[in-house]
């Protein structure tokens, strides 16, 4: 934190002699019209730089509600800070962000080690069904820098760093502590109206998680997870589960195809592949387990309108694979480290998404008067499990529209929007499970909920308002407020006749200074 | 155009198609070497039991000799054991044989046999065990560590005598190597904190078929003080000078049973310790035990143990507080299975299921060398359950 914080305060105040500043719906439409910036090559940034901006915001926000998996509590409280800006340094363009936060999550179970239990690259991981409670702080610092090569090619690069930990407060607990850092090195060449770009990627991730009790009177049972309801049997305290190391190389890139004339367009197919192995014991490293998992994606977002209206079309297209592999490992007494005896190819994980999004704005001076959103989308969810074969599997399918209005008050201005969300299930929402665990806590309890969860008909609504007046030369203040909730009807996936209304509520207060 | 069509092809065969993993099972039949059955009949049909170390999943199944049928099974490393009972001129064999960490993945030319021994049936067996004490009367956390006890039945239709058994706590055969330390290293148990015995010329305590005997921590009325039981009628207690000394015991009306090994000094404090995880032995030396002193050093530093022959066990039972059988620490000749058992202070106790009830009225109590299959947990601890007989020679019984 030390090091982060003075970094960032130099980087990110980038343009302090700006104009008049721009408030969030410029901010907003600053986003949409550099399509470059939303693609994963920072030297699209030198084609299509952002407007100069900063901002700085300190919100919190509130989740509670049953509607939630396992792994999350049923009360997460988030204070964040949070600063970007962009600007031009002479011919190269730069754009940085600090995000910092705190999250006190309550109720939160099955999960012993992890900041992020959602993560499919660390499956192999410990649980309990203890509800908990969880302390964690994030922190992220990104920076992009482009520059033009000559006439037509220009080199950028993207580094994001995040470090974070996170601390279990009810045992059976763990103190986290995680990294990754991630770097993007891109080029881009223009031939008339087209430009073509190239990235590559490379990231490296950890997280070290050293669970440990505080009642020593009472060994804490917990269950190395193996995937889909399977797992085996450990221990935290007297002797158990030691510190776990998560690691995973990640390696990928991009191409992007854009066209520009009168409208524009940017394509994106990316590729990305990852290499996780989780193991035990810095000192007799016993490995629990390795992941595969590859990434494809298609982003297509196309520009058009007029002077005062801006349409964008956007296209997205993800498919994710991920492969958990089991090793059987012994104990060599001889060499006095853990061999691999036999390797399982057991889980393939499989998610689908596809999404069409459609954004109408209606602009005046630096931002927007009107915004209109609506988008369509599916989801389509498959995990199984080798032997004893068991899968899950769910399909949604996704809409959403929406609409903000600024109102001029004064010097001021008053943002206003409404958003309504809704998921509707395919059908064939199934866990199946066929092993030797039937009966415990990770098959009867974790598995059938977090499907029910995920899988459930639910509409959500959000409000939200922010009021931005100047208080000075290139300086605007923004007071935020947002409200959502989620009612949603879970199926009990053991029982399909018996149907449950559950929600969750967020409410969010922000503080925003734009300059 | 045409190259980003073929870029999504390829990158779409990359990562496959069918979502859905494929493993194929092993099949597997057991070779087993009936070399070492001595006079004993070879059974006709072994009960096979492979438990995967990597998943923990337990396969068990009849293996009929004349009529070998696989076993099909993912591929692993798997422990594997056969067992099997029988008799010959009234007497009662358990067979028994293992092979640990056997590799089942499809790509041996052989995989090894599986040596089965013959033993006769023990006639003095564990029964009931209180091994994770109970709770201070009023406290939700408080843990009452002295109530523990072990009830020790005569399963044989003849006298025994209980002069001189043995009790001991051994170590993990998995963990602990002194095969550096001691010629045919594999012929013992190791034992690792104390070895309590009972007293006796020889003929002083029998034990009539269907009579039991207690072994208590501490021979008192431990409702007085926690959710327990009187434990006042047991036949001996594990009293002793050092534990007067450093605990302030109470010396009760039972036979204070002798500490002839303390291997491990700081145990003492902990009664009869071990409570959630742990295996015990009764044994009756044919050889004169180690003294203090000079024990034997394991491969780790400071941990040192008393040999007992193998061949000198009564009776052994395992209790574990996890599911992971690399925690077992009995091999599987003494014991083929554990356990499972709740935290400290939960009052339980582990008893011998009933096999047989004999014409005259006795028990006969489940004994096949496999705790997993013999024994079963109980809510709630009771002596002499099932309406066991006590010994002419209680002290209790005789101060009545």
């Amino acid at each position: 934190m030390k090091r982060i914080l003075p970094i960032t305060l130099l980087l990110l105040p980038l343009s302090l002699d700006a104009q008049e500043a721009i408030d969030g719906t410029g901010l907003a439409l600053n986003e949409a019209v550099t399509l470059w910036a939303n693609s994963t090559n920072a030297a699209g940034l030198a084609v299509s730089p952002y407007r100069e901006f900063n901002v700085l915001s300190a919100q919190y926000s509130l989740q509670t509600g049953d509607y939630r998996r396992m792994q999350t509590g049923t009360r997460v409280g988030d204070l964040e800070f949070d600063t970007s800006g962009a600007t031009q340094i002479g011919k190269v363009s730069v754009w940085g962000r600090f995000k910092y936060n705190n999250i006190d999550d309550r109720g939160a179970s099955f999960n012993t080690l992890l900041y992020d239990p959602y993560d499919e690259r660390f499956m192999y991981t410990a649980a309990d069904a203890v509800p908990g409670q969880w302390k964690k702080q994030s922190y992220n610092m990104q920076f992009k820098a482009a520059m033009p090569l000559g006439e037509t090619m220009a080199a950028g690069v993207h580094v994001n760093y995040t470090d974070r930990i996170a601390a279990g407060q009810i045992d059976p607990r763990a103190e986290s502590y995680s990294y990754a850092v991630e770097a993007r090195p891109g080029i881009v060449w223009r031939a008339g109206n087209s430009r073509f770009g190239l990235n590559g990627l490379y990231a490296n991730t950890f997280e070290r998680a050293t669970p440990s009790i505080s009642n020593t009177q009472e060994v804490q049972k917990v269950f190395l997870l193996k995937g889909l309801g399977n797992w085996v049997g450990e221990q935290v305290g007297s002797g158990g589960l030691s510190t776990m190391y998560f690691r995973c190389n990640t390696w990928g890139g991009a191409l992007q195809y854009a066209y520009e004339s009168d409208w524009s367009l940017l394509s994106e197919l990316s590729y990305t592949t990852h290499s996780a192995r989780i193991t035990e014991s810095a000192t007799q490293p016993k490995p629990h387990g390795n992941t595969r998992r590859q990434e494809l994606g298609l982003d297509v977002a196309a520009l058009f309108g007029t002077h005062s209206h801006l349409n964008k079309l956007s296209l997205q297209v993800s498919d994710a694979r991920t492969t958990g592999i089991e090793p059987t490992v012994l104990w060599n007494k001889e060499s006095g480290e853990w061999e691999i005896q036999t390797q399982l190819e057991q889980c393939k994980f499989s998610t689908s998404d596809l999404t069409v999004s459609y954004d109408h704005y209606f602009k005046e001076a630096d931002g927007y008067k009107w915004h209109l959103i609506g988008s369509l989308g599916t989801e389509i969810v498959h995990q199984s499990y080798a032997t004893p074969y068991s899968e899950l599997q769910y399909g949604l399918l996704c809409a959403s529209a929406g609409a903000e209005y600024k109102f001029g008050i004064g010097k001021g201005s008053l943002l206003a929007g409404a958003r309504l969300s809704g998921f509707k299930n395919l059908g064939d929402a199934h866990y199946e499970y066929n092993g030797h665990r039937t009966g415990t806590a990770p098959v009867d309890d974790l598995y059938p909920h977090n499907l029910s969860i995920l899988s459930a008909d639910r509409i959500g609504a959000t409000l939200s308002a922010e009021y931005a007046f100047p208080v000075g030369k290139g300086l605007r203040l923004g007071f935020c407020g947002e409200g959502s909730g989620v009612v949603a009807s879970c199926t009990d996936a053991s029982s399909p006749a018996s149907i449950t209304l559950l929600h969750r509520l967020s409410l969010l207060a922000a503080l925003r200074l734009y300059f | 155009m045409k190259r980003i069509v073929c870029a999504i092809a390829f990158m779409a065969a990359l990562m496959g198609c069918d979502p859905t993993p494929v493993i194929t099972n092993v099949d597997w039949i057991p070779t087993i070497d009936e070399s070492a059955l001595g006079d004993a009949p070879a059974p006709e049909i072994y009960k096979v039991t492979l438990t995967n170390i990597g998943t923990e999943e337990v396969v068990s199944r009849d293996f009929i000799k004349v009529a070998p049928e696989a076993f099909s099974l993912v591929p692993g490393i798997y422990n594997v054991t056969v067992q099997a009972h029988g008799s010959l001129n009234g007497r009662a064999y358990n067979y028994i044989g293992s092979v640990s960490s056997m590799s089942i993945t499809g790509k041996e030319e052989s995989y090894p046999a599986i040596k089965v021994m013959a033993t006769a049936s023990s006639a003095l067996v564990f029964k009931e065990v209180h091994f994770n004490a109970s709770k201070a009367t009023g406290s939700a956390t408080g843990n009452y560590l002295k109530d523990t006890y072990f009830e020790i039945y005569n399963n044989s239709e003849a006298v025994v005598y209980a002069d001189g058994i043995c009790l001991g706590d051994p170590l993990s055969s998995k963990v602990y190597d002194f095969s550096d330390k001691l010629e045919n290293a594999s012929d013992y148990v190791f034992i690792g904190t104390y070895v309590w015995q009972i007293p006796g010329s020889g003929t002083d305590y029998p034990i009539q078929p269907g009579e039991s005997f207690i072994i208590a921590a501490s021979a008192i009325d431990h409702s007085q003080v926690s959710e327990s039981l009187d434990l006042s009628t047991a036949e001996f207690e594990c009293i002793c000078d050092k534990y007067k000394e450093k605990g302030g015991q109470p010396d009760a009306n039972a036979i204070n049973m002798t500490l002839i090994c303390t291997i491990k000094e700081s145990a003492l404090a902990k009664q009869l310790g071990k409570f959630t995880d742990g295996a015990w032995v009764i044994f009756y030396p044919s050889v004169p035990l180690r003294k203090d002193g000079e024990y034997l050093e394991s491969n780790h530093a400071n941990n040192y143990c008393l040999e007992v022959l193998k061949s000198d066990v009564l009776d052994a039972f395992e209790y574990l507080k996890t599911e992971n059988p690399d925690d077992k620490r009995l091999e599987p000749v003494l014991d083929a299975g554990w356990i499972k058992c709740e935290l400290t202070g939960g009052n339980q106790s582990i008893v011998r299921k009933i096999a047989s009830t004999r014409e005259n009225g006795t028990i006969v109590l489940q004994d096949t060398n496999n705790t997993t299959e013999d024994f079963e947990v109980n809510a709630k601890p009771e002596i002499r359950r099932y309406g066991v007989g006590r010994p002419f020679w209680s002290t209790w019984t005789t101060a009545q």
